[in-house]
């Protein structure tokens, strides 16, 4: 009886880790075939081709190009859905919908002239595993799935030119 | 016939002798008794000639195809590899410089629209200022 209750819970964290990956995954197949919808997926052979792209000198080896180059490395895949001229307001709504119940950590929201942005991060261990981009306005609607293992400062390299306070401690080592 | 292969002979140590003498020299010869000594001359000549045929033509010939037909086949080879390669790096380039362009598509977008939020917060920058005076003059504030 006791290893049924053990092998049950197991089943259920399982499930449970396994639905923080497919919430977003269903959303993203939910509108696969639809003409709609542009899709982009760059997987981590890609990430890899783009490396070598870095590495082989095809594009500027100064400092930035080093910061991209390692930010690249740790990138594990990325996943886009976009479309325009549709109501991005009902599919930001059902993206969040379908996101909420998961573990996602609401990194900024911005709301402005009718759109609506989010990032979310989903940490393992303090390290951030995904990025995840949101947004949805009149006419037009955005996924963006980042996945891979960051810190805070790789994150900060995306934001270049950023002015939040306090992100200057990120980059000594305040916090991973 | 004996006159004419004296006369054959006279001609031919004076070197006067065509190819189709000497060959009828060698046929008299052949037919005559006597002459021994011209006999195993003429003979040991055709037999040198016959050695040489073999010797000298045959090996060489058949060492030159055989080199020339390897060697056409390793070029071969070889062009192809330098093709095969070249094509390759080139498709690879190409791959990895649209799998950068796009990586760097998608990298655009998280910044723009980070900067959307980023960008409003600005304002927040300058309050650090507000603080300046205290740092400046030590003053402390608890």
């Amino acid at each position: 009886m006791k290893k049924m209750i053990l092998l049950f819970t197991m089943l259920l964290i399982f499930s449970g880790l396994r639905a923080q990956d497919d919430a977003i995954v269903k959303f993203f197949s939910k509108y696969m075939e639809d003409d709609r919808f542009s899709r982009v997926y760059i997987s981590p052979k890609m990430m890899q081709m783009a490396g070598g792209f870095l590495k082989s000198g095809g594009a500027e080896t100064d400092k930035e190009a080093k910061e991209l180059g390692e930010l690249i490395s740790k990138v594990r895949g990325i996943r886009i859905l976009s479309a325009e001229k549709l109501d991005g307001h009902l599919l930001y709504k059902e993206a969040m919908g379908t996101l909420t119940k998961n573990k996602y950590e609401e990194l900024m929201d911005v709301a402005e002239k009718g759109s609506n942005i989010k990032f979310m991060v989903r940490e393992e261990n303090g390290r951030v595993m995904e990025l995840l981009m949101i947004s949805g306005s009149k006419d037009g609607f955005t996924l963006l799935s980042l996945l891979g293992n960051f810190t805070y400062k790789d994150l900060n390299i995306l934001a270049d030119k950023t002015t939040i306070p306090g992100m200057q401690e990120y980059g000594k080592g305040g916090k991973k | 016939m004996r006159n004419r292969i004296e006369e054959l002979l006279k001609r031919y140590w004076e070197g006067e002798t065509s190819l189709g003498e000497e060959r009828e020299l060698r046929d008299l010869l052949a037919k005559s008794d006597g002459y021994d000594a011209e006999k195993s001359f003429f003979l040991g000549i055709s037999d040198f000639s016959a050695m040489m045929e073999i010797s000298l033509e045959n090996p060489s010939k058949k060492s030159k195809g055989l080199v020339s037909f390897w060697g056409r086949i390793a070029a071969g080879i070889v062009v192809f590899l330098i093709a095969g390669i070249s094509i390759y790096t080139q498709h690879r380039n190409r791959a990895e410089k649209e799998a950068y362009e796009q990586v760097l598509q998608a990298f655009v977008l998280i910044q723009e629209n980070m900067q959307k939020g980023t960008g409003n917060l600005e304002v927040l920058q300058d309050l650090q200022y507000l603080n300046t005076p205290n740092e400046l003059f030590d003053i402390e504030t608890k």
